[in-house]
């Protein structure tokens, strides 16, 4: 009986160590983003608590009691890990400024992760990496041989961090929702711990975890709050789906709506205005609306395939400012389907004339086309500051002009600081090396945004030519932004020549993204001496 | 009143800037090429361009209310509240010596250097809550290894 009551509550901490990993990046998410080093960070704390705790637990199983005291840390685990979601905005707030801009915030990510996770998750993992060893110790006494029963809990250990991981990603936090995770990891914990308790028979510890359980019921109600938007904006919705941690805000003085994912940066991901069209200054999403004026396709509509399509922003630019009598055809390709839904709700992304593809990785996408488009948009990013690798490799581009017809234009977004940041450099090479010889980067007025245009079997309209100019009927923002777009500091025509070839093979680029936040930092510094 | 009109009259972008651009940079190095290219580029956005003309045109006539405006606009931007913050005090110390405007033009200049003041404080003040919290990391993050290094250290001295 006693065995088996261990092994369970073995199997119960694996599985709650894997969702407290797990859901502990979306836990920093609104602070420090979902990027590679916060990811390294927390993954580094939780080992290190693990292996601190071992090495205590190894020490403490020389005691009387190990069980006794297996049960008192596990029910102490189980509080720290319940609490967490209301800990968590005081002790992230501490190591990051509400309101920080990007470049301020990079030094952040890295450290402010670092130490905001060892000061959240690092004494719940020591709870639970004490416990295996009072547990070996415990049926070792018992009479049971140490190498197999070493064995048996190392495997349902596994094993429940198996059906956490599943569990966590798949099931708790899109269904119920990040407090909700931590409170279910906590509950259990804290019901192996009272189980462990009572099988000991002993008064101290049944009131010890019982009073433990107090505190754990306690945290149940503490509410955690998210970091507040910016000023003038407020929250029309909250999501936590299997990606991110989304929210639609409302800007009260223009009528604006953003969504927002995971971050306290000055950035979003989707922008919906009442009125369909143009955004206006500072929206790179305007950009994509030019090549209809400067090419305008032979049929009536605009075959146009959004990959990363957000909540339909493209598209809704598009829809208002095409030339007279096109329409847009839209296939839009979104990963996040709870983020497709958002947009529907709040910002008109079902509306008639696009077809979704919710759910689908870009990539698989594209593969999956078989018809040919006028204008392919990749405005996909991932943990906010990231391109993902696959969907800048030479190979994606090949893909990607092969599933346009000739004269089609493959039109990309990405985030930089001028035509030598080494994002935009390596991209650039990259869409040159397959679209190529020459691409051309537009950078986006009153923005931190290029964008990179290509063109399948055809001439770049080159700024201040004739073509390059929107014809009088074009919308008058259409016009300004090109009218700017022409300035020599605006535009480049670029090659393979100006950066790293990115391929599916080797792809650096969460390290170039790095390169490009510390050199934008730099750059401040030194106009700063 | 009247500079007050002929900065709206700057302020009203043509569709096509390139043109006045072309027209700018034709003419002889100088005061006048450097404040229209400055007015050009600011108007277009491109704020890297307008800062660095009006770096140009203010080696030239340091006292310029307008060019020491655009440049410490331009660095606001671009987020560099250090030449900010020197512009914005000459910029202020400029209007102070200005000899010639009347009571609405003085109060009229004295209002964006108020906006952009504002502007500065805010960016200064995330700065330094961003150093801050920089700081504090990095400290919570020494006493994390210190405390585990202690900890180490008192558990092998238990050994023995």
């Amino acid at each position: 009986m006693q065995r088996a009551l261990i092994l369970a509550a073995a199997c119960t901490a694996g599985t709650a160590t894997m969702i407290v990993e797990l859901a502990a990046v979306r836990l920093l998410a609104p602070w420090f983003g979902t990027s590679l080093p916060v990811w390294t960070n927390v993954l580094v704390v939780i080992l290190l608590g693990l292996a601190v705790g071992y090495a205590l637990g190894g020490r403490w199983s020389r005691g009387q009691a190990p069980l006794q005291l297996s049960a008192l840390v596990l029910a102490i685990g189980a509080v720290l890990a319940a609490a967490l979601p209301w800990l968590a905005p005081t002790v992230a707030g501490l190591f990051m400024p509400a309101g920080a801009t990007l470049e301020s915030a990079r030094p952040l990510l890295t450290w402010g992760s670092l130490a905001a996770s060892l000061m959240l998750f690092l004494p719940p993992a020591i709870a639970l990496g004490a416990v295996a060893p009072l547990w070996l110790e415990t049926l070792t006494r018992a009479g049971h041989p140490g190498g197999s029963t070493n064995g048996l809990l190392a495997c349902v250990s596994t094993l429940g961090s198996l059906v956490g991981s599943f569990a966590c990603t798949h099931w708790f936090v899109p269904g119920f929702g990040l407090q909700a995770t931590f409170r279910i990891a906590g509950a259990a914990l804290l019901v192996a711990a009272g189980l462990l308790a009572w099988s000991e028979r002993r008064r101290v510890s049944k009131g010890l975890v019982l009073l433990l359980a107090g505190a754990a019921v306690g945290a149940q109600w503490l509410e955690a709050e998210q970091p507040a938007p910016a000023r003038g904006l407020r929250v029309l919705e909250t999501r936590e789906t299997e990606y991110q941690s989304a929210r639609i805000v409302e800007d009260s003085g223009s009528g604006y709506r953003y969504l927002q994912v995971n971050e306290g940066f000055d950035s979003f991901q989707s922008v919906w205005s009442a009125r369909e069209g143009p955004l206006g200054e500072g929206y790179y999403y305007d950009l994509f609306a030019l090549p209809s004026w400067w090419a305008p396709p032979a049929a009536g509509s605009v075959r146009l395939l959004v990959l990363g399509a957000g909540t339909a922003s493209a598209a809704r630019v598009l829809d208002g400012a095409l030339p007279a009598g096109r329409v847009v055809d839209a296939t839009l390709v979104e990963l996040d389907d709870q983020v497709v839904e958002l947009g529907a709700r709040w910002m008109d992304a079902a509306a008639p004339g696009r077809r979704w593809l919710a759910g689908h990785d870009a990539r698989t996408a594209l593969a999956l086309q078989s018809e040919s488009y006028d204008q392919i948009i990749v405005d996909a990013y991932a943990n906010q500051i990231e391109i993902p690798p696959h969907l800048c490799s030479r190979e994606f581009f090949e893909l990607a002009a092969a599933r346009l017809v000739p004269g089609g234009w493959l039109v990309l977004n990405v985030g930089g600081f001028g035509f030598e940041d080494p994002v935009v450099a390596a991209v650039a090479a990259t869409l040159a090396s397959a679209c190529g010889p020459r691409i051309l980067a537009l950078r986006v007025p009153a923005a931190r945004n290029v964008v990179l245009l290509a063109r399948r079997d055809a001439e770049l309209p080159l700024p201040g030519s004739a073509e390059f100019r929107p014809v009088e009927s074009a919308p008058a923002e259409l016009r300004v932004l090109a009218g700017r777009l022409e300035l020599p500091g605006a535009w480049r025509l670029l090659g393979a020549e100006v950066g790293p070839v990115l391929t599916d093979d080797h792809n650096p680029i969460e390290t170039l993204q790095q390169l490009a936040l510390a050199r934008g930092r730099s750059r401040l510094q030194e106009r700063a001496r | 009143m009247a500079v007050a009109a002929l900065l709206l009259c700057l302020c009203q972008a043509s569709d096509w800037p390139l043109d006045a651009w072309g027209a700018a940079a034709a003419l002889p190095a100088g005061l006048q090429r450097e404040r229209e290219l400055t007015e050009i580029a600011y108007q277009a956005r491109d704020f890297e361009a307008s800062a660095a003309h009006a770096a140009a045109g203010l080696q030239a006539a340091p006292q310029d209310l307008r060019l020491l405006q655009l440049a410490c606009g331009s660095a606001l931007w671009n987020t560099d509240t250090s030449s900010a913050g020197s512009l914005l005090s000459r910029w202020r110390a400029a209007l102070a010596a200005a000899t010639g405007l009347d009571e609405s033009t003085r109060a009229w200049w004295q209002a964006r250097v108020d906006e952009c003041s504002a502007r500065l404080d805010q960016l200064a003040e995330l700065e330094q809550a961003g150093a801050r919290c920089a700081n504090r990391a990095r400290a919570c993050v020494a006493g994390w290894a210190l405390a585990l290094l202690l900890g180490l250290a008192w558990c092998r001295l238990r050994e023995y």
